[in-house]
């Protein structure tokens, strides 16, 4: 692979993905503790969470615990398979394996 | 579009420093609950060693046994293999070390008695603060501030340490698990 995933490069979507990568049996995470991981405001992680929904890295559910709602968000197998690339090729540039670098 | 080196290691760093955060707010919120159980435990162990004295041995070895059974099964089943083991081996180290403290020091008065096991606790809770955990290190200071305040100028130290150091526990814990 020589590009980045320029999806998930975004630094708020990168942390996103990596918090998610993070979670324990690939439990889902609830949005306002993944806002607290991410550091971000509710309309920022939002709009982002959307774009990595609709490439598919993401899953987004939404229902109630009582009658309080809650969302949560899980990384899907795509999701996971992308981020991980992503990664090889980040660590791929710092090794100095044969990937063009600006 | 290609990246740099720099631009590499700053991701990677982006992604280490995400994991560590999601890693320390996942602590702290296993921990809290954790927290409110030995808050409840001190308000209550304190408040009858206040009332009888003479019986305030058994009620704290039941206590911290309750205490540290319910804490083994509200953390277990988390995190890593290891855990479990290390809950135990911890658990294990903090005894010896307050037991031989005991034996050595032979604290003579009820107050001091009460004093050395929250120090020890203080202790533990501010260690693990400065190495891992910071807001650990906040609730140690407050415990170590509490109890030697109380130890020093309370009239009724045991009843200081269920309001203050029990309740201070509790908040503690609610904070943990707001995190």
């Amino acid at each position: 692979m020589s590009q980045p995933d320029e999806i998930i490069h975004q630094t708020l979507r990168l942390k996103i993905m990596s918090a998610l990568h993070a979670q324990h049996d690939r439990q889902p995470l609830e949005f306002t503790r993944l806002k607290s991981i991410v550091q971000a405001t509710d309309g920022n992680l939002g709009g982002h969470l959307v774009t990595l929904e609709k490439v598919g890295y993401v899953a987004i559910e939404k229902d109630f615990v009582g009658k309080k709602p809650r969302t949560r968000i899980a990384m899907t197998r795509a999701g996971r398979r992308a981020f991980l690339r992503h990664v090889a090729y980040l660590r791929a540039i710092l090794d100095g394996a044969d990937i063009e670098v600006n | 579009m290609g990246l740099s080196p720099e631009q590499a290691a700053e991701a990677l760093r982006e992604i280490e420093e995400t994991r560590q955060r999601s890693h320390e707010l996942g602590v702290y919120r296993r921990g809290g609950p954790i927290l409110l159980i030995w808050g409840v435990i001190w308000i209550v162990g304190f408040a009858l060693s206040a009332v009888s004295p003479k019986h305030a041995t058994v009620i704290w070895l039941a206590l911290t046994l309750m205490g540290a059974v319910v804490g083994w099964l509200l953390s277990r089943g988390r995190g890593n293999p290891g855990q479990n083991l290390r809950y135990v081996a911890s658990w294990m180290i903090f005894l010896l070390l307050l037991g031989g403290s005991w034996a050595i020091l032979t604290p003579q008065t009820a107050s001091q008695r009460a004093a050395l096991p929250a120090l020890f606790v203080a202790a533990a809770y501010a260690f693990a603060g400065i190495w891992w955990w910071q807001r650990y290190l906040w609730l140690g200071l407050a415990l170590f501030a509490v109890t030697l305040f109380g130890f020093f100028f309370a009239p009724r130290f045991e009843l200081w340490m269920a309001a203050m150091g029990g309740g201070g526990l509790i908040l503690g814990g609610l904070w943990l698990r707001a995190a």
